[in-house]
């Protein structure tokens, strides 16, 4: 399928606070409580449509434990946006999340679109931060906020969706050179103009003749 | 994604996070000493010790059957019912997998190492995949109990051959392409015997069967190959030799290539057997031990250093090589900022061993270290336990650790003897440990076991909540029990009892190991360990074992993981110039890409049975400590091609090795690394000590 653009997302966040789970929710539309924990990172895509283009979601799912930060670092290379999760039952997953952003403040490229994602927001009755307290958080550090439910699914769209916009929008208000990929955004064949569109399993070369 | 590649998923009730396993704190704690271990006095019975244990639901084939007693009334005549062929046998017991068959067995088939010593063993021919092998083992000089564990014979009660270590004179499963020529004998006195000349020249001691069955043994034989009398010595059969080489099975041209086709030049000598030495004699042979295994193994040894003196100039002509452009394609592919690089072509075929770049002149030759069987040819059956007592003395201390650790190399072991036999190779149990040694050891570990799990157990409510590290530790190793091979039928369902004794092994870890603690990966370590245990001490001390080896993967100062990655650059560096310049201008010399086979030994990357079979390899360490290392090089390797075509950049590298999970042949990976470990050599060995790993 041909794209306008492609955008490199990040998911970051303790461990354990569901990040495995809504990747698997906004790529396979399913609720998956029994999988194996993430060992460094983990891959999924998605397409989907802003303003009639089609931008295609690369979306990298980290493992949260500490001693894998270095690692996790250098898959910050070149991300565009970032799900930056905390779990609304477990306070300390709320309390970590301010280095969590000096981390990727750090090492993401600064234009980096960071959306803040309170997740599980199904279990209202174990609920241990408040929805005001994570608007307050977003607020004070420059993110989008969200609550989640990677179970039902609740807000899990729009996480992803409402993102790829942001990034849309500071692409059309030239805040980034597209041609530069340490953003994280690639431009497609189906973004007009080269009226040239590329199929996976396509070679290489042949794609590469249509470059500018 | 991960959880859909791997088959089914279990779904539980709720995607529910309790702090403990179970919702209730104090009913966790009290079922937790509800199946605690096994207490130590009952260690000591070996029968009982499995206690709980449920038959390994797994077990592909269950081994074939130990021997009985020594049984040497010889009731049945010449061509007896002693033999079987697969039709009407007395073995049907005897399962198989699917491409395995045992085809012939005879009992009591005897070597007489001297004129009064008599060993007795089994004779027996197993097909597999369309190779014949042929397998003499003698019986266990002890009492060999189902999951592997042995008991010598009491000491007032005399083995037949007191003086020899009738170890030494175990055939292990040979290819019949390696057997050159048969020999009968029928002595005026004494039993019929057979005499095995193998391919290297090499004589085996004659085996005698005491009560005939010899004529039995040929027709069983003839079945499978070709056996041709000869002319000069009608007693004499070539095996697979007729007069028209057309006719010579595949197989056998494959084999005996390796064997008598490439010789070292010059080292012909060393190839046939020194004058006089003959097995059987009273000659010098069996009193220095020798031992079949060793013998064969000295050959390929030098068939290999010949190999590896041939790589060392091949290799050096291609480092001399300039690092050439990288395909057309692929730089042209550079300047394009469009492409997106993961997308590999999925045509892509799977690489030959054309696809083996600088070294591809040199792979086949590097096939006799017999690790690996020569082009394709299946390596022998899985150690069976049946061999496995084969390899012990009459006390049980293992004898031929070469042998042994180049067998499970080779071929692996049968569900049911790995839960012994992983105890060897892990070290738990040192190899020449006597087997009431290694009951005793048994005991104090599973006393100690329990004392260091009353530690964590003892812990009150109260005190919990004042010792929020503790706490912490514990709610992590929770998490992750409760997601680590849920897929596998014993670790499913909610409250299954195996997730809560893998929770106590990484708890009681955690504590054992304090300055170390609880680390992600770890649980993807000890679960099949206690898979193959079903005990939660010997699960819990063969995790010791093993992190003792891997513990610097999970330092938090991720230096031992660093000299994994970096061991591992250096021996792309030195097997595959052209594919680290091209990393290199890819800026992914990091390595990180291969992070997760590094730190968990392949275990995301292949299914749950095929990750026992390749983690008893590495443990065997037969051709080196860092054979995982080798494995990651050749994976990269053997998809060069395709990743300096599609130019990948880090992310599709990374993308890349994730996506090879589940999509990788095993034998065919393992086979490729232990040629790069043979083609590499010495210099393999220095580039990975210089990167900072133990040798
Ligand atoms: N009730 C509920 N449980 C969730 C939700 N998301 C994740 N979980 C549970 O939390 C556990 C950890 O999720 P996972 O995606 O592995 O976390 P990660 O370590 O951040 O990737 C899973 O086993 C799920 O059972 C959610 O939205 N609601
Ligand atoms: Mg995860």
């Amino acid at each position: 399928m041909s794209y306008a653009y492609l955008f490199k997302y990040i998911i970051i966040g303790d461990t354990g606070v569901g990040k495995s789970c809504l990747l698997l929710q906004f790529t396979d539309k399913r609720f998956q409580p029994v999988h194996d924990l993430t060992i460094g990172v983990e891959f999924g895509a998605r397409m989907i449509n802003i303003d009639g283009k089609q931008i295609k979601l690369q979306i990298w799912d980290t493992a949260g434990q500490e001693s894998f930060r270095s690692i996790t670092r250098s898959y910050y290379r070149g991300a565009a946006g970032a799900l930056l999760v905390y779990d609304i039952t477990r306070r300390e997953t709320f309390n970590h999340l301010a280095s969590w952003l000096e981390d990727a403040r750090q090492h993401a490229n600064p234009n980096m679109t960071i959306m803040l994602i309170g997740n599980k927001s199904d279990l209202t009755h174990r609920r241990a931060v408040t929805t005001e307290e994570g608007e307050q958080f977003a607020k004070e550090h420059g993110l989008v906020f969200l609550e989640t439910s990677a179970k039902t699914a609740h807000n899990v769209e729009e996480a992803f969706i409402n993102t790829a916009r942001k990034i849309y929008e500071k692409i059309e208000q030239g805040v980034f050179d597209v041609s530069n990929e340490s953003y994280g955004i690639k431009v497609g064949y189906g973004a007009g103009g080269a009226g040239q569109t590329v199929r996976p399993g396509e070679l290489p070369a042949a794609k590469s003749s249509s470059c500018c | 994604m991960k959880g859909a590649q791997r088959g089914p998923i279990l779904r539980t009730q709720e995607g529910q996070e309790a702090a403990c396993l179970c919702n209730d704190e104090e009913s966790c704690e009290a079922s937790d000493s509800s199946y605690s271990y096994v207490q130590p006095d009952a260690a000591a019975s070996n029968s009982s010790h499995a206690a709980g244990a449920v038959p390994q639901a797994q077990a592909r084939w269950p081994g074939v059957p130990p021997p009985r007693d020594i049984d040497v009334t010889d009731s049945d005549d010449e061509d007896g019912a002693g033999a079987a062929c697969p039709s009407d046998d007395g073995f049907s017991d005897i399962g198989q997998p699917g491409d395995t068959e045992v085809v012939y067995v005879r009992e009591a088939v005897a070597v007489w190492p001297t004129r009064s010593e008599r060993i007795v063993g089994r004779l027996s021919l197993i097909r597999q995949h369309r190779v014949l092998f042929l397998s003499w083992l003698p019986y266990a000089p002890g009492a060999l109990a189902p999951d592997g564990v042995f008991t010598p014979t009491p000491a007032d009660t005399p083995p037949v051959s007191p003086a020899r270590d009738r170890t030494a004179y175990a055939i292990h499963p040979l290819p019949l392409s390696e057997v050159r020529a048969l020999r009968r004998h029928t002595p005026a006195l004494g039993g019929q015997h057979v005499v095995l000349v193998l391919a290297s020249g090499l004589t085996l001691p004659p085996l005698t069967f005491s009560s005939g069955g010899v004529k039995v043994f040929f027709a069983a034989l003839k079945q499978h190959v070709l056996l041709a009398r000869s002319a000069g010595e009608p007693d004499t059969y070539l095996v697979n030799d007729t007069a028209d080489p057309l006719q010579r099975s595949l197989t056998s041209l494959e084999l005996s290539d390796v064997l008598i086709g490439a010789p070292p030049p010059g080292a012909s000598a060393t190839f046939a057997p020194p004058a006089g030495l003959m097995w059987g004699g009273e000659g010098e042979a069996g009193s220095r031990g020798w031992q079949l295994a060793d013998l064969l193994g000295d050959s390929v040894a030098r068939v290999r250093s010949f190999a590896r003196e041939t790589t060392s100039s091949l290799l050096a002509a291609s480092a001399l090589l300039p690092p050439q452009e990288t395909c057309g394609a692929g730089s042209a592919a550079l300047r394009n900022g469009h492409a997106e690089a993961a997308e590999l072509p999925t045509t892509t075929a799977p690489a030959g061993p054309g696809e083996l770049g600088a070294f591809e002149l040199v792979a086949p030759a590097a096939a006799p270290g017999g690790g690996d069987g020569p082009r394709g040819a299946p390596p022998p059956p899985p150690l069976s336990l049946e061999e496995w007592g084969s390899f012990l003395t009459s006390e049980g201390r293992v004898r031929g650790e070469r042998a042994l650790r180049q067998r499970v190399h080779e071929s692996g072991v049968e569900p049911a003897a790995r839960r012994e036999v992983w105890k060897f190779l892990l070290g738990f149990y040192p190899m020449d440990s006597s087997a009431t040694e290694r009951a005793a050891l048994l005991a104090s570990k599973r006393a100690e076991y329990g004392r260091l799990k009353e530690q964590w157990r003892s812990i009150s409510k109260a005190q919990a909540a004042r010792f929020s590290k503790w706490r912490d530790r514990r709610s992590r190793v929770d998490r992750d029990v409760r997601r680590t091979d849920r897929a596998q039928p014993y670790f499913a369902g909610e409250g299954n009892r195996n997730v809560r004794t893998l929770r106590s092994v990484l708890l009681t870890y955690s504590l054992y190991n304090f300055d170390l603690s609880y680390c992600q990966g770890m649980s993807d370590l000890a679960a099949p360990l206690l898979f193959v245990m079903r005990d939660e001490a010997e699960a819990f001390w063969c995790f010791a074992a093993l992190m003792d080896r891997l513990e610097a993967n999970f330092h938090t100062d991720c230096t031992g993981m660093q000299a994994q990655l970096a061991g591992l650059a250096a021996l792309v560096r030195l097997l595959d110039p052209q594919l680290t310049a091209f990393l290199a201008r890819r800026e992914a010399t990091t390595f990180y890409f291969c992070y997760r086979w590094l730190l968990i030994h392949f275990k995301r990357e292949f299914a749950f049975d095929e990750v026992l079979r390749l983690w008893e390899a590495l443990w065997a360490a037969a051709l080196t400590p860092h054979l995982h290392i080798y494995m990651a090089a050749a994976v990269l390797v053997t998809h060069r091609r395709a990743i300096m075509a599609a130019d990948l950049d880090f992310d599709g590298l990374l993308r890349f090795c994730i996506e090879r999970a589940g999509h990788m042949d095993l034998a065919h990976i393992m086979r490729t690394a232990a040629q790069l470990c043979r083609l590499a050599g010495r210099a393999g060995e220095d580039a990975l000590a210089a990167s900072g790993l133990p040798p």
